[in-house]
């Protein structure tokens, strides 16, 4: 016998999904995933840029991490809510885990929350997590080929930031080559080029978010 | 990387719908599965066996359709073949890949 099914197998988590960007979108909250490798910089871009925000705009950030809780120790000294998912080995964040995430966290007066994904550039894309929209830190020191590399990741991003910008010179990075590859993969995204050592790019990166708020 | 997990949720929704109708035993499982989707049909076999032992799918056959996505140009919005990084009619440089994002269970055969 031939049971027609028909189902996305990640339906459960799509539409945990939903309900969590229904509920955050209702609070008037925007909610951004932000991916990338390891050591290409998440959380320090997010270091920078919470203090850069206006100070109407209350943020939280929940943190995902393999093993440690390094990164929300990391963000807690910004001075906002910050609470750690640890995947336990797991190579991505999935809705379930946001969800009982958000839990630990007072939405009220809430405008802005960063889900800071597990550093790897392949399974996070498959994964809605409920957010409004995708952020990729891409590092100057990875290469300018990583659009090509890993189309999946590159082709759900709404901005893509361009971070270490300050090591251009010491490398052999092409940012024409990267932005060629990036407009052969998702030709809608923004790019904006970052340094979240010296700061530089980043009022863009702030004035980009805030222009997305509710 | 990740098809332990899409298993684990391929074998809920299968047991599911198998006690549904009755089914003591399933033989394949039909799939579709994008380009984009990062899932290797070898892993995801092998997932699918390791998940399987002493359920009722154990020894089901995985057949796995592979679905492309499509390339539109962002300039004349119309479909261009895969390997142009140049559109052909228009010349425009964008290129969008649209679709190939799949991950679907079609249907699956039992007794």
């Amino acid at each position: 016998m031939k049971v027609n099914v028909m189902t996305d197998i990640l339906k459960a988590n799509d539409l945990l999904a939903r309900d969590i960007r229904e509920m955050l979108s209702s609070r008037r909250i925007v909610s951004w995933n932000i991916m990338g490798s390891p050591g290409s910089g998440k959380t320090s871009v997010l270091e920078r840029l919470i203090p850069m925000l206006p100070a109407e705009v209350k943020a939280a950030v929940v943190e995902g991490d393999l093993a440690t809780s390094r990164d929300a120790e990391r963000i807690a000294k910004t001075g906002v809510q910050s609470t750690q998912i640890n995947t336990k080995g797991g190579c991505h964040l999935d809705a379930a885990m946001v969800r009982s995430a958000l839990e630990k966290i007072d939405l009220d007066g809430l405008r802005l929350i960063f889900i800071e994904n597990v550093g790897n550039l392949v399974c996070p894309a498959e994964f809605a997590l409920g957010e409004t929209g995708r952020i990729i830190v891409s590092s100057i020191a990875e290469g300018d080929d990583k659009p090509d590399k890993y189309p999946s990741m590159f082709r759900t991003a709404q901005l893509v930031l361009l971070n270490k910008i300050d090591l251009l010179a010491q490398t052999d990075f092409k940012i024409e080559s990267f932005i060629s590859g990036m407009k052969r993969i998702n030709p809608k995204a923004d790019i904006l080029q970052v340094s979240a050592r010296n700061g530089s790019g980043m009022p863009e990166l702030v004035k980009w978010i805030v222009n997305r708020l509710l | 990387m990740h098809e332990l997990s899409i298993a684990e949720e391929l074998l809920g929704i299968i047991f599911e719908n198998a006690e549904k109708a009755g089914i003591k035993k399933v033989s394949e499982v039909n799939l579709r599965i994008g380009e984009f989707s990062g899932i290797l049909p070898d892993a995801l076999q092998f997932a699918f066996e390791v998940l399987s032992q002493e359920k009722i799918t154990e020894g089901a056959r995985l057949n796995i359709k592979t679905i492309s996505p499509r390339f539109v140009c962002q300039g004349c919005q119309r479909r261009v073949s895969k390997q142009s990084q140049i559109c052909p009619r228009c010349g425009s440089e964008e290129i969008a890949a649209e679709g190939g994002h799949d991950l679907q269970i079609v249907s699956f055969i039992g007794d």
